[in-house]
């Protein structure tokens, strides 16, 4: 039963994850890089702002989210994974 | 053909090691080829064969021999990745046909640290990843040495490491809206992680032709 729980949410996180591909430009990304901390738009190639701290990116995200209407700041951790996200 | 798309990858499988192996796999999928991982195969079978068969089969493979020397006091080093990277040089220079293109990349955290320990493999594509900002440093290596092996246009590193962040900031939000706890998504296989990073890569291909 347990498996197939398990199963069954699988092939639902795979059909949302196929969504997920496409780009939310509403989600602004907050990612460490090469020792500094940039902003990104999601679905960009490039950063939008790269910034010395994670606390002063994360500043500027949350303006940038508020002038612009922007849903989702998503700020990861230095392995890359969501260390936050606030909508 | 399968042997031409195959990348054997030789590397710890503890849950410490899986933030740099989730981004080597995502690079290798990424590039269009397909990451060979012995602990994907039968467990009934005995592991060296298993190994072999994914050797044989692989025209590419990545080592890292990170591991070598033991991270605390006391601790033994891991010798199965030197001694996989034995088996697979062994394996193209015995070899014969297909076997002989075999390319591979050896990875270790600092550049020359191999010299004192495995001096024989001087004249490989060796690599090192540094130990800061690991997970770009990964991906960016192993990218470049895509272009020399596979083909001189590929996506930018930076590209690439943007597009992973968003990739595991997908899989986490989906994760958890289906009531996955932090538990359940530290032990997602690898083989769950490769069939969500392909579903997500290849649909992230198609919205943006």
């Amino acid at each position: 039963m347990e498996n197939l729980v398990r199963g069954q949410k699988k092939s639902r996180l795979t059909r949302s994850l196929v969504k997920a591909a496409k780009t939310n430009e509403k989600r602004l990304h907050v990612i460490p890089s090469k020792g500094k901390w940039g902003i990104k738009m999601e679905g960009a190639e490039r950063m939008y702002r790269i910034y010395l701290t994670k606390a002063y990116a994360l500043k500027v995200a949350k303006e940038r989210a508020h002038s612009h209407g922007n849903s989702m700041i998503i700020v990861h951790n230095k392995d890359g994974r969501i260390a936050s996200i606030s909508s | 053909m399968a042997f031409n798309t195959n990348v054997f990858i030789n590397c710890p499988f503890d849950n410490q090691y899986k933030r740099l192996l989730h981004p080597i796999i995502f690079t290798i999928l990424y590039s269009k080829l397909e990451p060979k991982i012995s602990k994907l195969e039968d467990s009934g079978s005995i592991r060296i064969k298993q190994i072999l068969k994914l050797i044989k089969e692989s025209k590419y493979s990545i080592h890292d021999l990170s591991r070598m020397k033991s991270i605390k006091s006391g601790e033994l080093a891991r010798f199965n990745m030197p001694f996989e990277l034995g088996l697979d040089l062994g394996t193209r220079e015995i070899g014969t046909g297909l076997l002989k293109k075999k390319k591979c990349l050896i990875l270790d955290i600092e550049r020359y640290r191999y010299q004192a320990a495995l001096s024989d493999i001087s004249g490989s594509d060796i690599a090192s990843y540094g130990k800061r900002n690991q997970i770009e440093k990964i991906i960016e290596t192993i990218r470049d040495w895509f272009t020399t092996v596979l083909h001189p246009i590929q996506p930018s590193s930076s590209k690439l490491y943007l597009e992973y962040t968003e990739f595991i900031s997908d899989l986490q939000i989906e994760l958890e809206q289906l009531s996955f706890n932090k538990d359940d998504i530290k032990k997602l296989t690898n083989s769950e992680y490769i069939h969500y990073a392909k579903k997500w890569i290849s649909n992230r291909r198609n919205n943006s032709i």
